[in-house]
């Protein structure tokens, strides 16, 4: 009977401590709200990163109109260290691609790839004024970043102040007005005397329309940031290195691909630790702490890994995909990886934990 | 001790008997009623409510097959420029077009917009033809034009003309006093390339949502058949009748499932005849340019081959095949529940019918057999003359429109920033839509009319939750 007893204690202590949960909870709930994640991210992150693109974009605007004005090679160069900057800006911000960005096609506008070279030479072989109006009616693969690109750059990279013609510097400066009217457009839609679409989301689950829960909102962030990683592992990189083809490559002219990649998935990393210009806020990096520890410190290391990793490449995309083929594997699948984390890490956490 | 024994034996007997009356019970036909109610796609449902809802992969695809929905999912989002290209497969791009790429008009796998909207490019174009049929039954190609109105070109050709529109608002006033604006448009034809034909025909398309089209194309012809009504014998007021139309890819007559008037019985027809009207690419199943006879096709300067291979055709047809439906939300509210009552009560389900079955398919398991609640019937209904475009294609007439699935319809907002619904976007609401319906669904219209408040913003979460 004794045995028994024990043998039974045991079994039921072996049940009890089998049924103990495994999401032992929030252990600071006291510090945490989803509401202050989805805010800071609009807050500390969209609005200040869109702010800062439009900044970019305007610098670049002014510097154009000064090499309109007297084409010297030191201007080009100025100018071509505003495409990097701007560029930087934007690539930062492709890890929230939702919203008015999206619905109102302001993406494609500036960022449409490949260019139309052919119409592009037609465009330039006719007499037509460049408005704004008319470059605003221009299909976006006339325009946008690597329309600009083409002429600042080149071909092949090395364009120079003297080869520009009266009808090109017509056309960039043209281009860069219509770019920073675009970028503008991205953060004044944000911007709660105006789009206010910032609203949409710090409103989450208070009878807003858009966005019903809390949970849809943290959802979207999240699905976003999963979706730069993807798309740069597996088309910004895939595509030319399945291919054999760096004519598929994006920032051809100026090289410039491995830098988008990189600024891509920095941008991906500080959207998940909503952090920006020294300032660290709520950020689904704090949601995912509460529930598991590990997941985040591994989420944080590889993006940190993938970031060091794409910065270390010592030649161009269009090269490496054929001659560093192993090194570019492993990226591939490094992203593949932290997508995937993400997906079936974080993802569940918000669908079992975010009940507002 | 004898008399324990023939007790033991009987108790055994009488179990055995039990298990054997069990073993023999045939299984039942399952209750479509005890499905888990999220699931608007059986095992082809994604639990995803972001913007990225409707460009969520179907579970259970192969490495493979996933490589080959990616290459697709990048043919989506490829835009096209003028030959020659030096990337292979970006080339053929107009002369005329509508737009450069699939996503453009269908951001993030959702609806268009109508014209006169913010967004950049127009997802809508119009149709036109004059009265009567093609060889194939289908629409009559207005001379000089073809069969939609491709407002744009590449440089150096002109559009085939540019579109304007005017709108006519009217007032409703519900039973409850609650007034409702509707809006109807009117369209210009402004600056056509060569005079218009006298008498021809227009009719506006607002591009529809691409993911579940695959589960459509997969539903069995026995399933559309089964509510199929075409002489209301049922004497309920609802006529649903099929769509058969030429299938430009087999070269014969099949049912009709996919588009505003079911005039596209499968996805790759679909993709072949939007890339050929609406992008200007040849493929081998539209393997002329769509300006072939007019004269900005001297704007081209490659003109002789096929400008996408079969591949690219067939990865984008696996790609949308292969895009899932978003689960259901809120299920269980019980003011969803109580909207659930009213779309059966007002009699909104008899034509757009929740369950449906696809057909058992052993070359591709995740579309088979599927249980699903697209709630559509795939039919055509009249739906008065307030939507009438007195145009027609194939067997629907110009009264006549396919019940549009209603599946992901809560999303719109969240994923293409507005809620425009029917065929050209009029309808900024869900209730401007349901005001639009006439014809068959007259009866139903009346009854929505009537409903009180707190009924008509039960079926609005009720249409929300989907």
């Amino acid at each position: 009977m004794t045995k028994n007893l024990i043998i039974f204690t045991l079994l039921a202590s072996l049940l009890i401590l089998s049924c103990k949960d495994n999401n032992p909870g929030p252990d600071n709930a006291a510090s945490y709200s989803n509401e202050a994640v989805i805010t800071d991210f609009v807050d500390n992150t969209v609005v200040p990163k869109y702010e800062s693109l439009k900044n970019e974009a305007g610098y670049m605007k002014s510097d154009a109109d000064n090499f309109i004005s007297g084409s010297t090679q030191e201007k080009l160069n100025i100018l071509r260290a505003d495409w990097f900057r701007t560029r930087e800006a934007w690539e930062t911000t492709e890890c929230f691609l939702f919203g008015p960005v999206a619905t109102l096609e302001l993406d494609p506008s500036i960022d449409d790839w490949p260019l139309n070279s052919v119409d592009l030479d037609s465009v330039m072989a006719t007499s037509n004024t460049f408005t704004p109006s008319y470059v605003a009616s221009l299909s976006t693969s006339l325009k946008g970043f690597h329309a600009i690109e083409y002429l600042i750059f080149g071909k092949n990279g090395n364009r120079l102040a003297a080869d520009f013609t009266a009808r090109e510097k017509e056309y960039l400066g043209a281009l860069c007005a219509d770019l920073l009217t675009i970028t503008t457009k991205m953060y004044t839609e944000w911007n709660p005397a105006q789009g206010n679409y910032r609203n949409e989301l710090v409103t989450a689950g208070n009878g807003n329309a858009t966005y019903p829960t809390k949970k849809a909102a943290l959802l979207e962030i999240t699905n976003a940031i999963t979706g730069i990683v993807e798309e740069v592992g597996a088309s910004k990189i895939s595509e030319p290195f399945n291919t054999f083809d760096s004519t598929l490559e994006e920032s051809q002219f100026s090289k410039n691909s491995f830098t988008d990649f990189k600024n891509n998935i920095i941008g991906a990393r500080d959207a998940y630790m909503n952090k920006y210009d020294s300032k660290t806020k709520t950020s689904i990096s704090d949601f995912v702490k509460q529930y598991n520890k590990s997941l985040d410190q591994d989420i944080i290391i590889k993006f940190n890994a993938i970031i060091q990793n794409l910065g270390s490449y010592n030649t161009t995309f269009g090269n490496a995909i054929i001659k560093q083929r192993p090194n570019i594997s492993n990226t591939i699948a490094a992203l593949d990886d932290l997508k995937n984390n993400i997906e079936n890490g974080i993802l569940p956490l918000i669908h079992l934990h975010v009940t507002d | 001790m004898k008399s324990s024994i023939y007790i033991k034996i009987g108790i055994s007997a009488i179990i055995i008997l039990l298990w054997g009356i069990g073993a023999c019970k045939k299984p039942g036909e399952f209750d479509d009623a005890l499905l888990d109610e999220r699931l608007s796609a059986d095992a082809a449902t994604v639990f995803d409510e972001s913007s990225s809802a409707f460009g969520q992969v179907i579970p259970g695809l192969t490495e493979a097959e996933m490589r080959f929905h990616d290459f697709g999912d990048k043919l989506f989002g490829q835009s096209f420029v003028t030959s020659p290209s030096s990337l292979a497969g970006h080339g053929g791009l107009g002369p005329i077009f509508n737009n450069i790429s699939c996503n453009r008009c269908h951001v993030n796998e959702g609806r268009g917009t109508p014209f006169n909207t913010s967004s950049v490019s127009q997802s809508i174009f119009l149709k036109t033809s004059l009265p009567g049929n093609d060889i194939n039954g289908g629409p009559n190609p207005l001379p000089g034009f073809g069969l939609q109105f491709q407002d744009r070109a590449i440089a150096g050709a002109a559009p085939e003309a540019t579109i304007s529109v005017t709108w006519v608002y009217t007032i409703i006033t519900l039973a409850d006093g609650t007034k409702v604006e509707l809006r109807e448009p009117v369209y210009s034809i402004n600056n056509p390339y060569k005079p218009l034909p006298a008498g021809y025909l227009l009719s506006a398309r607002m591009s529809r949502p691409t993911f579940g089209i695959g589960i459509l194309e997969s539903i069995s012809e026995s399933s559309i058949l089964r509510n199929a009504d075409a002489n209301d014998n049922n004497v309920d007021g609802i006529s649903g009748r099929p769509n058969y139309v030429w299938d430009y890819n087999k070269k014969t007559v099949a049912l009709g499932r996919l588009g505003w008037k079911a005039s596209t019985p499968d996805i790759i027809g679909q993709v072949a005849k939007a890339l050929n009207e609406d992008i200007g690419v040849t493929s081998h199943i539209f393997p002329f340019k769509n300006a072939i006879g007019q004269p900005q096709m001297s704007a081209l300067s490659e003109t002789s081959a096929i400008d996408i291979p079969d591949s690219f055709v067939n990865a984008l047809t696996f790609y949308m095949r292969t895009l899932a439906v978003p689960a259901r939300r809120n299920v269980n509210d019980l003011n969803v529940i109580a909207g659930s009552k009213i779309f059966r009560s007002t009699g909104c389900i008899k034509c757009h019918a929740d369950v449906q079955t696809t057909r058992t398919d052993v070359s591709f398991g995740p579309l088979s057999n599927l249980v699903v609640r697209p709630y559509s019937d795939l039919l055509l209904h009249d739906m008065g003359e307030g939507l009438a475009d007195h145009r027609s294609e194939f067997e629907a007439n110009g009264n006549e429109w396919r019940t549009p699935p209603l599946w992901g319809l809560g999303l719109t907002n969240r994923i293409n920033g507005n809620n425009f619904f029917l065929h050209d976007g009029r309808a900024r609401s869900f209730i401007e839509a349901i005001l639009w319906h006439g014809g068959e669904a007259e009866g139903t219209r009346v009854k929505f009319t009537k409903l009180s408040k707190e009924d008509r913003e039960n079926l609005m979460r009720f249409l929300e939750s989907l």
